[in-house]
């Protein structure tokens, strides 16, 4: 059998114990730190999506009123679809405004461009003096939806003016996904603000639209 | 009263292995104490904590179910600036000012000079016409000679025949 000093034996004892101490101690000290950091790093994210969402809110309160009117100017100005029958109508009402007949109109086919626009070109066929069709021509930059026009041609060896105007129209399909409900959304910038000012003064194309009517009596079903 | 030891003095622990488990008594004693004081300073800051994400949570839920009641306008705001962009985008594209609206004043003005046609296509202008009169055609040429709209004016075709006078066509570049 092995003979320990009796110093030895009355010392290892304490000190293991001691540094079992101290071992518990540090890993429940880093344990400890780790915890709250990470504790306190979801802490932070909470704040800050707790933030967004607040100031998301705040901002649609904000924008509540105006944002649907506005959106309609937009949307009219840049339509999410073939615009060429509203083109053709606001031409017409323009046209009309300016002393002017519009014939022969033709629609060409859709066509894709760069940066997802769509376009569609009209041309037509006017006649009256220079000065109305210079007036009309003019007109045309002040409608909803987008008109531009890519050529006239004025030929003057007949009796009276007569004008064949090719125009185009850009459309752009609508987003379909809207960002998360935590997504931050930014207010209108004063750039965007100008843009919707300038496309509201524009002229609107208005329809009139027919409520269908109650269904009524018919007091004699076999009369005339 | 006197310490009475029996044993003989080389049987017990000497004075430096004595002074050692002092130390580690004491030490024993810091360090349970340092752990006592900072495992509650922990467990207090992580119940602090925990409760400040929970509340944190509750209150995004409360933001959450406002802004969802809100999703049409959400929704519409979102569309208004996705069509501003374009908007933006189109505007920059394509030139506002039609080629015509600007040369409405010699269009508009030209004593003694026929027009006979006249094509405006994007940034260019074609003027077909004519002139009985030399003097007719100079003013007319001067007036489109002063005008600052045009980058360059180029005489495509001049011709003169005694039945019809002069008979001239016109590139303008606008600027």
């Amino acid at each position: 059998m092995i003979n320990i000093p009796f110093s030895l034996k009355i010392v290892v004892k304490p000190l293991l114990v001691l540094a079992l101490l101290i071992t518990v101690s540090l890993v429940g000290f880093s344990r400890g730190l780790y915890q709250i950091g990470s504790l306190r790093q979801e802490s932070v994210a909470a704040n800050k999506s707790q933030n967004i969402l607040k100031s998301k809110l705040d901002m649609l309160i904000s924008n509540e009123i105006n944002v649907a009117a506005d959106a309609n100017y937009a949307v009219s100005f840049l339509p999410g679809e073939n615009p060429a029958l509203l083109v053709l109508y606001q031409l017409r009402s323009s046209a009309a405004s300016s002393g002017l007949l519009l014939s022969n109109f033709k629609v060409g086919s859709e066509m894709k461009n760069a940066g997802g626009f769509m376009t569609v070109s009209i041309s037509f066929n006017v006649e009256g003096s220079l000065s109305q069709i210079l007036d009309f021509v003019n007109s045309i930059k002040a409608i909803s939806p987008n008109v531009w026009i890519a050529k006239t041609e004025l030929d003057f060896t007949g009796e009276t003016l007569q004008a064949v105007i090719d125009t185009k129209s850009y459309w752009s399909p609508f987003p379909t996904k809207i960002p998360a409900l935590t997504e931050p959304v930014t207010s209108l910038s004063s750039a965007e603000k100008e843009i919707i000012f300038n496309v509201s003064s524009l002229s609107q194309p208005s329809f009139v639209s027919l409520t269908p009517g109650a269904p009524r009596e018919n007091l004699n079903p076999f009369g005339e | 009263m006197a310490k009475i030891n029996l044993l003989p003095p080389d049987l017990g622990p000497n004075a430096s292995v004595l002074k050692l488990l002092n130390l580690a008594k004491k030490a024993a004693v810091v360090i349970g104490l340092a752990f006592f004081i900072f495992g509650a300073l922990f467990i207090g800051c992580i119940v602090f904590l925990r409760v400040q994400i929970q509340a944190s949570a509750k209150r995004a839920e409360g933001l959450k179910s406002s802004i969802t009641a809100l999703k049409g306008t959400e929704q519409t705001l979102y569309l208004l600036k996705e069509r501003t962009g374009k908007i933006k985008e189109l505007l920059a594209k394509e030139i506002q000012e039609q080629p015509l609206t600007g040369s409405s004043s010699i269009l508009l003005n030209y004593p003694g000079v026929t027009l006979t046609q006249v094509t405006a296509s994007l940034g260019k202008i074609n003027i077909s016409a004519g002139s009985q009169k030399t003097g007719d055609l100079n003013s007319f040429f001067e007036n489109i000679l002063s005008d600052n709209n045009y980058k360059s004016i180029k005489l495509v075709s001049f011709s003169y025949n005694p039945k019809t006078g002069y008979l001239f066509s016109l590139e303008l570049n606008l600027k």
